[in-house]
């Protein structure tokens, strides 16, 4: 009964999407405040966003979020979060005869955060230029039409693509995982295991994955240790995809 | 007469390793900004691979994701069939409600459905239609938009599978949800439970997190992974 109501309430539900962008979007490094839901949303991707990225030109760059919460209800917690950071905002000019300016953006990141019920990060994926995944998703089309390809050939492409951490780099990349940055978002951090995904046996459909796996043990502050898994991309080492394990709120 | 002793671990050699096949020809993130099909194929990946008890999962997405490798991944003998995209949708007169008659893969040019209809018309360019294909997967998990009637035509388990659908006959489905209610079961039944309960705990995992999606099984639930 309980169950027909809701799917009522959903069937006829307007999606009530929260958008912060014009005055709620702040500059990338502006300080948050948890005082309401929205900014609690806010600043556990901001947060999470600067310490898997401290590189990001954080002075420069706006953080948008997008929530969805249906209209007839109001919102608990918001726990499915898009998040895009985007570049430095710059001029163009033409110059053909006359000047032309336009003011461009250009996206840096893209997320999606699960978070769980009391809003900690239970599952973020990462897609856009910071994470090179152009170049990252390029190779992996390339070798996944290759399936005559044996390891050795599938890593000699995705050197010369510039991978800069292939599988004879672990040392390299195990330096480059943001452990002790991360600890704000995810608890204290230690690494488990670090391996470079295989190419699967079976070489038929989206066989390639190429990325370093990494199993994290998870210490917070006041709450249970968990573990996360987590995948990095070969050419920066960027993260792309943590997940809590189980993926579960139990 | 003596029998020679068998070497290695016998316990890990009966041992058979649950096959997971999983289609996303679609992006799954429409409702709100940001899901690629790759970006959710790490997602399942990065839960799947770790596990000992499963094989290496195979995938299936965007281009590769097609009516002709579905149909021909259908009758392979796999523990779980996954499927996450559009469906073909036609409208019901004079009510002018949507209901699905089959699934879309890849950028509309390829479908499975259980009526001719203009995107999949049999013969046509790309198109693939096919009534009751013969499946050899244990469940097959569809996260698709209006699953009624007309689209469960589609399937006939036999008594040993199971079909898990969302229950939406008359709304879409919110294909980043059906990715983590994926994610929620595939762990489960790796866990060792049988399928209904890793049916009831996805779907309470989805109202903890406040998501309205919810999810039937139609067959066998009794399912449990090798």
């Amino acid at each position: 009964m309980a169950k027909s109501r809701l799917l009522k309430v959903w069937r006829f539900t307007a999606f009530f999407f929260v958008t912060f962008m014009a005055g709620a979007v702040s500059t990338f490094s502006q300080a948050a405040d948890d005082s309401c839901r929205e900014q609690k949303a806010y600043s556990v991707v901001q947060r999470f966003f600067r310490a898997a990225y401290p590189d990001l030109p954080a002075d420069k760059s706006e953080l948008r979020i997008t929530v969805s919460t249906p209209m007839s209800q109001s919102a608990q917690t918001f726990n499915d979060v898009a998040a895009d950071v985007i570049g430095p905002r710059y001029e163009s000019t033409k110059t053909s005869g006359e000047h032309v300016y336009r003011v461009e953006t250009k996206s840096l990141l893209g997320g999606r955060f699960l978070l769980d019920p009391s809003e900690q990060i239970e599952q973020v994926s990462i897609e856009g230029a910071w994470v090179n995944w152009n170049k990252w998703t390029k190779i992996l089309r390339l070798v996944d039409s290759h399936p005559e390809w044996t390891q050795a050939k599938a890593n000699s492409a995705l050197k010369e693509a510039g991978a800069k951490y292939g599988p004879s780099e672990k040392e390299q990349f195990t330096k480059n995982i943001p452990v002790e940055n991360l600890a704000d978002s995810l608890g204290k951090l230690t690494i488990r295991s670090a391996d470079f995904a295989v190419l699967g046996k079976a070489r038929k459909g989206n066989f390639s994955s190429l990325c370093w796996r990494v199993t994290l043990e998870a210490q917070p502050e006041g709450r249970p240790g968990a573990t996360y898994y987590a995948v990095f991309e070969p050419f920066g080492g960027r993260l792309v995809w943590i997940g809590k394990s189980p993926p579960s709120t139990k | 007469m003596e029998f020679a002793e068998p070497s290695g671990d016998a316990q890990k050699q009966r041992q058979r390793k649950a096959t997971i096949v999983t289609f996303i020809p679609a992006d799954v993130g429409l409702n709100l900004p940001n899901g690629s099909a790759q970006a959710a194929k790490i997602g399942i990946d990065g839960y799947i691979e770790p596990q000992s008890n499963a094989n290496k999962p195979a995938f299936y997405i965007d281009g590769a994701a097609t009516a002709g490798s579905f149909l021909k991944a259908l009758p392979g003998l796999v523990d779980l069939l996954g499927f996450t995209g559009h469906s073909i949708d036609f409208s019901r007169q004079p009510s002018g409600q949507i209901y699905s008659v089959g699934l879309n893969f890849y950028q509309n040019v390829t479908c499975i459905s259980s009526v001719a209809n203009a995107l999949c018309t049999e013969g046509g360019p790309h198109a693939t239609v096919a009534t009751s294909p013969p499946s050899g997967a244990q469940v097959i998990f569809i996260g698709s938009c209006f699953i009624g009637p007309e689209f469960l035509n589609l399937w006939n388990p036999n008594p040993k599978q199971a079909l898990v659908v969302p229950l939406n006959p008359t709304s879409s489905a919110d294909l980043y949800h059906a990715t983590l209610y994926y994610e929620y079961l595939v762990t489960d039944l790796l866990g060792g439970a049988k399928l209904e309960k890793a049916v009831q705990d996805a779907s309470q995992e989805m109202e903890d997190h406040g998501f309205a999606d919810h999810w039937r099984i139609i067959g066998n639930g009794e399912i449990t992974s090798p």
